[in-house]
């Protein structure tokens, strides 16, 4: 129980411990050796003989302490406590199966796509499928994208994905219905499982977008997105695509 | 983070209480179900939506607004 506390404590400046075990030589190995090293991998791990925690995520930050606000997300926002979230597609295709998959690893799942697959901004964007099937590659882009968030904002970075899944839900669509040959568009609500798919959808899009023919990474893309989307901003992609939906909505009630 | 005001989303939290069996819409893709509101002026009354995507009873939505009901599904 000592151990994970102290690297839960860690957890909140990764950056920090790394600079901090180089400095102080002069002190007895052994009382230090414990809690200054970390290990990001598994591997890493067995190799220097390190204990490598199973319960934070990537090893470094803890999903027990992260809060959902919006009671309509609670139920489908799943962050039960894992270092690496796989499920290795156990679940596929039962009934609610995105209740039992972790939300990060919905994430990974949004951005394995080989595209945007519609013209957004005037052109297609495909990734040659880079990315299509590659779960362990992306895993590691959003562990990038996680450690960028944490230099900028200092927060922990499930819980920055978790305010901007909230802040990026939408809660209005419209459909189309038929009356005697001529089209309405009528607007509908969004049950809780949707809003969560739309925005997610909306994220991976976004990163997609901020990367194509850019200087900047996909990871670097993802974490700005999240970083904006958490604080309400306007210019984030999904913000935008959200207000856009519920005031075409608003207009048709 | 954590401790924000609870009203910080748009809309009013409802809570879905039945569930109308027969679907509606162009494709399919749309349900029809009964809600009890839980936030603003028409707190504790239920009322008639139609919703998008998967949902089962117990499930929290948020509506735009509360005052209009929409029509039940005629079977012919």
């Amino acid at each position: 129980m000592q151990e994970e506390k102290a690297n839960e404590t860690e957890a909140k400046q990764p950056e920090q411990p790394v600079a901090a075990a180089a400095v102080p030589a002069a002190e007895p190995k052994e009382a230090i050796a414990k809690p200054e090293k970390k290990a990001t991998t598994r591997r890493a791990a067995k190799k220097e003989n390190i204990a490598f925690s199973e319960s934070l995520l990537f090893g470094k930050y803890s999903l027990k302490e992260v809060t959902v606000n919006d009671p309509s997300l609670a139920n489908y926002i799943v962050l039960a406590p894992k270092a690496f979230p796989n499920t290795y597609g156990r679940r596929k295709n039962r009934v609610y199966y995105v209740t039992h998959v972790n939300i990060i690893e919905r994430l990974i799942n949004k951005l394995m796509r080989g595209g945007t697959g519609a013209k957004i901004g005037g052109k297609v964007i495909r990734t040659k499928g880079a990315l299509q099937g590659k779960k362990i590659k992306v895993m590691h882009i959003v562990e990038d994208a996680f450690e960028a968030i944490n230099k900028k904002t200092g927060k922990n970075p499930a819980q920055v994905l978790v305010n901007a899944l909230e802040n990026a839900a939408p809660i209005e669509d419209t459909t189309r219905i038929r009356y005697g040959g001529i089209n309405y568009n009528v607007a509908v609500g969004i049950s809780a499982a949707r809003r969560l798919d739309v925005a997610l959808r909306n994220m991976a899009l976004s990163s997609l977008i901020g990367a194509f023919k850019n200087k900047k990474t996909l990871a670097d893309a993802l974490a700005d997105e999240l970083v904006l989307a958490a604080n309400k901003d306007p210019t984030s992609y999904a913000i935008k695509k959200k207000v856009e939906l519920e005031r075409i909505a608003r207009s048709a009630r | 983070m954590a401790d924000e005001q609870p009203k910080q989303y748009d809309g009013y939290l409802a809570e879905i209480v039945e569930i109308q069996p027969r679907k509606t819409g162009m494709f399919g893709s749309i349900i029809q179900v009964m809600c009890k509101i839980m936030e603003g002026k028409d707190k504790g009354r239920v009322i008639r939506r139609n919703i998008s995507g998967k949902a089962k009873v117990g499930d929290m939505i948020r509506l735009g607004d509360t005052s209009r009901e929409d029509k039940p599904i005629n079977v012919k």
